[in-house]
């Protein structure tokens, strides 16, 4: 068996590669075990790498930063100041470059050892059964599709991934009716049993920035952290790419 | 600068505080640098192109920035205080001690890397730049990336190693 450069296989986990030639990488892992420990190791090395660093990730901006860039400029000079970290961002970075599976079991034992830590932020854990809505919308909506309910709220699933457990979890956005733009409002994430029920794993909301005195009040950092928190609780593995997702919804998520 | 280019700023400052945490190898310093590229990017805001990309703008500052800083302190790579670095994650991160090890582990092989490999590094694995982007930041033809990638990634793996395989 052939060996594959290790710039190429490097290029590979980057995502550098074109669909084609990813294919042919992908395949040859399968066969190659050489190759494909040195993947995995180039995929755990850069999640230890985000995650060894990610610590800004879950504050907001902190006051002395927020003035560097404000200047001169008046203060409260909009009404939505509040950093919003998109809480589904940290589950996609997890995600591998497309074909690439193998990954996933060493994301969950290796990198999120904290499978067995309590969840700190998590409410309503594993007691809500999702209904209506946002039950569509958990079981038939790809990633960034919105399922839109009667009173015009609507639920957007971010993310789909796997959890230590091997239960397909997803994290949803819900917006409220009237929303200006899609600000999260509400987050959650929901675990899929047996027969199409989808349990309430972690939820939280996210309000809105209130105008002070000066400057703007971030209201949404402990929130994103409480996503994050969750994640590391279930184990989350990689967010799945588009395809499998799509094909798993296709399948009915079997 | 516009208030829409001040809103983005303060929408990207969590990816820039984690680009300068990892360049400079503190939270601190780390901030020290990502104020001082705000106050030069405000001033330069003619130079910034709409229609391109922020992050790698303030990147590229955030980075020139760094390389200024260290020639002044004629520091050669990071000073990281290995018990510190150990000890802290700033409360953000792992939970479980050999989790903490590990990723504490991780900042400090990272120290331990030659500056133009560190942020070729951070942009790639942790930022998910392009190499063209990443390119573009660095100001160094995309081959130079991989081969700094690559040389990077072989010393941070064999320093790694030794700690996933206790972890596993």
């Amino acid at each position: 068996m052939d060996r594959i450069s290790k710039e190429t296989l490097a290029a590979f986990v980057d995502g550098e590669l074109t669909d084609k030639e990813m294919e042919r990488v992908a395949a040859h892992l399968e066969t190659c075990a050489e190759d494909r420990a040195h993947v995995e190791e180039l995929i755990l090395s850069n999640a230890l790498l985000a995650r060894a660093f990610d610590a800004p990730m879950e504050e907001p901006a902190p006051d002395r930063l927020r003035a560097a860039i404000m200047g001169e400029a008046a203060p409260g000079a909009g009404d939505a100041g509040a950093t919003v970290i998109p809480f589904a961002r940290r589950a996609r970075r997890w995600a591998a470059p497309a074909g690439l599976a193998l990954a996933a079991s060493v994301a969950a034992v290796l990198f999120l050892g904290g499978r067995d830590a309590a969840p700190t932020l998590s409410i309503a854990e594993g007691l809500l059964v999702v209904d209506g809505p946002l039950h569509a919308a958990l079981e038939t909506r790809p990633s960034g599709a919105a399922e839109t309910a009667a009173d015009g709220a609507r639920f957007i699933p971010s993310a789909t991934f796997a959890d230590a457990s091997g239960r397909h979890c997803r994290e949803v956005e819900a917006v409220a009716p009237g929303a200006a733009s899609a600000r999260v409002v509400e987050a959650l994430i929901a675990c899929r049993e047996d027969g199409g029920v989808w349990r309430v794993a972690a939820a939280v909301a996210e309000h809105p920035a209130h105008k002070q005195g000066e400057g703007f009040v971030p209201a949404s950092g402990g929130d994103a952290s409480a996503i994050a928190a969750a994640l590391d609780a279930l184990g989350a593995g990689m967010a799945l790419d588009p395809d499998a997702e799509a094909a798993l919804i296709a399948r009915g998520w079997n | 600068m516009t208030d829409h280019l001040r809103r983005d700023l303060i929408d990207l400052t969590p990816r820039l505080r984690r680009f300068a945490y990892a360049i400079s190898g503190s939270m601190d310093k780390g901030d020290d640098l990502v104020q001082t590229a705000f106050e030069k990017a405000l001033t330069r805001l003619d130079q910034f192109q709409q229609g391109t990309r922020l992050d790698s703008w303030m990147f590229r500052i955030i980075q020139n920035c760094w390389i200024d800083e260290t020639r002044r302190t004629r520091t050669r790579g990071v000073q990281i205080d290995p018990e510190l670095a150990a000890l802290s994650d700033h409360g953000k991160g792992a939970r479980l001690a050999e989790d903490r090890m590990m990723l504490a582990t991780v900042r400090r092989a990272m120290a331990e890397l030659p500056e133009d490999q560190r942020a070729a590094l951070a942009l790639v694995a942790i930022e998910g730049l392009s190499y063209k982007e990443a390119a573009s930041v660095l100001d160094i033809p995309v081959g130079t990336v991989m081969s700094r990638l690559s040389r990077a990634r072989a010393r941070l793996t064999d320093l790694v190693r030794p700690a996933a395989k206790g972890a596993a």
